[in-house]
């Protein structure tokens, strides 16, 4: 038995797959791939599959990642080809490799959140504007209830870029299973401080370690 | 593809993945190849949709030919649809993404009454005029299929054309037609004219209704050429009949998420009150072979872990164990586990059930239908106290725990006595458990009682009995919860003001068009959901379009008395019907078609069970 990491892309109409559907999915794919599952030997046995981060309804990510154990022998390669045809167009596979950061690992997340408007001047002085603001507050659920959050010590790093069509903000917040912070808070704050109130497309590029390295 | 005015709507609704489309085996085409534009619409949310056999079956068939590409549209959920009429965002096909109003054919499938309304709002959210008079051009034809199409009369004045009986052959034979009619440019009546001389197309518009005064149907008289009775299709070689290999994996968690393969069409049983006993016959099976490579191309196509051996009443397959031997060669090794819905009474056996119990356990149902033995024969469902102890003892012996059994409240001849009777049967069920000493230690025994509410249905022997009023069946409920003694026994219910409307439609007439207009200016949908039926919406628009609900649905009709469905034919011959009404009165039985040819009129298809050796 070993441990592998598949290495997919969320993109089209399976951004809106949620998390508990899209395991389900990867699960009936590896048993179309014929790919050698271990299987726990419960009561009611079923295939050890966890992803690394789960990704927001609607979100693109371009460097996703699950685990599953493996019985048997079969190459990396071989694993790669036969998940690339069992699986739907919108979730392609990059690559299959050996584990070697535990997911636990994960301390940040690298997004990219693209909007479209008539004015990309406007909007990114807008933006740059709040983000000169010492604290950001903005209401967030948590399992303890709402809560106030101050999310301006949290972003890491933000930058603007004016696009022909608008506007695309570079941003890299805590993420993992410790704290999380989803990058939609950032336009709930837009939306206090100057009544935006446009759709963004958002999508997760990378994900890191603590000490910013790619998470692999 | 998501089209971008909907995707905007996507963040705001619940499970955003009914309205995406992109899942596995699901058709793309280009457009510049396509000559017919089909839309395959289910007229409810997609979950429920997608769990349907006849769609998957159809949608892959429909993609056969090049020219053709069919897909698929469900109703929206109505959080939805709120945000897309306040948006203007129309229905869209999930394939394309593009509105319903771009197709040459609109299709609905038509599996139950209560989804008339989602029909007509379907309809209207694609953009599409509701009333067939209204949809002047070829474009836009609105056809229908599916059991409703043996009475379509309430909804007639919306379809354009319908298909009575099975689908596979009828339909690519229409598109055909359709495609060569579009290329010269014909009008639509033209186009309908020609389709009305296939066998089993049923253009409603072709038929003029006239009633007597005191409201039932005086006469029912073709015109354009249209024949005089509509004529079922019906595949005979099951073997050869068309079944994808491949079909397509929701990513959405669906209601019946599991490969389904069909073993046969049509019963052997003729229960008296079940409609698709009658409008599938005669009983045409697959050979185990057959449902075995079916089973297998499906699992290993889907990744589904799960095989459904679906039919009427899967223990009377002739080859249900040679079938489940082959299953079981492969399926365990696979981790695949196979479910068999529909079991009777009687065709639960030992050996069957340790080759089911060897993969997974699922729960058990059963359906005895009605409590005592007077009942049952009247119904001809030709099972015994006796069968059903000593069904649940084997049960019980193997392990199980949990029994549901269903029964239907309302039943022609039916007294107190008999209901009564229900919740004495689950109480035997109860003490069967007990007094077996082979029972599953340490565990104790859970019976569902679940009781519907008996619904007069055209084509049956019964499609001239009264429905119980809502009084009575509120009598009958109260009845059966008042009997049952025991706590090891749950009694469920079905509503029974769902069960009138139901009702009143199964056997309604063209006047009800007007009610289900009426309904739809009120928008109402959804009415196959507790939440959104509403008894009062329904009594006032009745009220308001001058119509009794108790002229359809609580009459006892005369033999003699045309039927609003008289002119659609599914083979059964009408004197058998009149036959098997008055054996029920007198808690006669009739053999089932294995045991004996009852000569229902079936034969005349020239294949099936009526032709095989007894």
């Amino acid at each position: 038995m070993r441990s592998v990491r598949v290495w997919f892309q969320k993109i089209g109409a399976a951004r809106y797959i949620s998390h508990l559907d899209l395991s389900r999915c990867v699960a009936r794919a590896a048993q179309r791939a014929k790919i050698p599952l271990w299987y726990t030997k419960g009561f009611n046995t079923h295939a050890y599959l966890t992803f690394a981060l789960p990704l927001s309804l609607g979100f693109y990510g371009l460097r996703e990642s699950f685990d599953f154990r493996i019985e048997g022998d079969i190459s990396n390669e071989e694993i790669k080809e036969r998940l690339k045809k069992a699986l739907p167009r919108d979730l392609p596979i990059l690559d299959v490799t050996e584990p070697v950061m535990k997911s636990s690992a994960i301390t940040f997340a690298s997004y990219e959140m693209k909007i479209d408007c008539d004015n990309p001047d406007e909007l990114s002085r807008q933006f740059q504007d709040m983000m000169k603001k010492e604290h950001l507050i903005v209401p967030k659920n948590t399992k303890s209830g709402w809560i106030d959050l101050d999310i301006r010590p949290e972003i890491q790093k933000l930058s603007i870029k004016e696009t022909e069509t608008g506007i695309l903000i570079d941003v890299l917040l805590p993420a993992g299973n410790q704290f999380n912070l989803n990058p939609s808070l950032i336009l709930t704050c837009a939306e206090k401080e100057f009544s935006f109130s446009k759709q963004a497309e958002i999508v997760r590029t990378e994900l890191y370690d603590n000490s910013f390295k790619k998470f692999v | 593809m998501i089209n971008k005015q909907m995707e905007a709507l996507l963040p705001q609704v619940q499970k955003p993945g009914r309205y995406v489309g992109g899942e596995l085996n699901s058709i793309q085409k280009d457009l510049k190849n396509i000559d017919l534009r089909f839309v395959f619409c289910f007229p409810d949310i997609y979950e429920v949709g997608m769990s349907h056999l006849g769609l998957r079956i159809l949608y892959s068939e429909l993609n056969l030919p090049d020219y053709l590409w069919c897909e698929r549209a469900f109703a929206p959920w109505t959080d939805m649809e709120e945000l897309m009429r306040e948006t203007h965002t129309p229905l869209c096909a999930l394939e394309s993404g593009d509105a319903l109003s771009e197709f040459d054919i609109i299709g609905f499938t038509l599996q139950y009454e209560l989804c008339y309304t989602n029909v007509l709002n379907m309809l209207e959210l694609g953009g599409i005029p509701l009333l067939s008079k209204d949809r002047k051009g070829l474009k836009n034809l609105v056809v229908a299929g599916g059991p409703c199409v043996c009475n379509l009369e309430p909804i007639a004045d919306f379809i354009d054309l319908a298909f009575v009986g099975e689908g596979e052959e009828v339909d690519l034979e229409v598109c055909d037609l359709y495609r060569e009619y579009k290329k010269r440019g014909a009008s639509k009546e033209e186009f309908l004219e020609a389709a009305a001389k296939i066998k089993g197309v049923y253009v409603p518009s072709f038929y003029d209704v006239q009633y007597h005064e005191d409201g039932t149907v005086k006469a029912i008289t073709p015109t354009h050429g249209a024949p005089q009775k509509v004529e079922k299709r019906l595949m005979l070689d099951m073997d050869h009949c068309y079944f994808p290999d491949k079909c397509m994996v929701p990513f959405l968690e669906i209601i019946h998420d599991r490969a389904v393969s069909e073993v046969f069409r049509g019963c052997i049983r003729g229960c008296r009150f079940c409609q698709a006993g009658f409008l599938y016959r005669p009983v045409r099976e697959k050979s185990a072979d057959t449902v075995n490579r079916q089973c297998r191309d499906l699992c290993e196509s889907t990744g589904y872990n799960e095989v459904s051996l679906s039919s009427l009443s899967t223990s009377d397959y002739s080859q249900i164990n040679p079938l489940l031997d082959k299953l079981l060669e492969w399926t365990k090794d696979e981790k695949v586990s196979i479910s068999l819905p529909s079991l009777r009474v009687d065709g639960f056996q030992n050996e069957m059930m340790n080759k089911i119990k060897s993969v997974r356990r699922s729960g058990l149902t059963f359906a005895p239908e009605a409590g005592t033995q007077r009942m049952r024969n009247v119904i001809n469902k030709n099972i015994t106290e006796e069968q059903l102890l000593k069904t649940v003892n084997t049960a019980f012996s193997g392990g199980w725990t949990t029994v549901k059994l269903y029964f239907m409240l309302g039943l022609p001849t039916e007294t107190l006595e008999d209901v009564e009777g229900i919740a004495q049967l689950a109480q035997k069920v109860v003490d069967a458990f007990y007094e077996n000493s082979n029972k599953p230690k340490g565990k104790g025994v859970k019976v569902t009682v679940s009781a519907s509410a008996f619904i007069p249905k055209p084509f049956t022997p019964f499609q001239w009995e009264p429905q119980d009023t809502m009084e009575q069946m509120l009598e009958k409920q109260h009845v059966l919860v008042q009997s049952v003694h025991s706590h090891k026994i749950t009694p469920n219910w079905h509503d029974a003001s769902t069960s009138l409307i139901e009702a009143v439609f199964a056997r309604g007439d063209r006047r009800l068009g007007k009610a289900l207009l009426e309904a739809n200016k009120r928008h109402m949908r959804m009415d196959g959901w507790d939440h959104y039926f509403s008894l009062e919406n329904w009594l006032s628009v009745f009220k308001d379009c001058g119509i009794d609900p108790a002229f359809y649905a609580n009459r006892r009709r005369n033999f003699d008395e045309i039927l609003p469905w008289d002119h659609i034919d599914y083979g059964i011959k009408k004197e058998f019907l009149i036959n098997e009404c008055k054996k029920a009165y007198c808690a006669a039985t009739t053999p089932n078609c294995r045991e004996a040819c009852s000569a229902c009129g079936a034969a005349r298809f020239g294949g099936g069970i009526c032709y095989e050796k007894r």
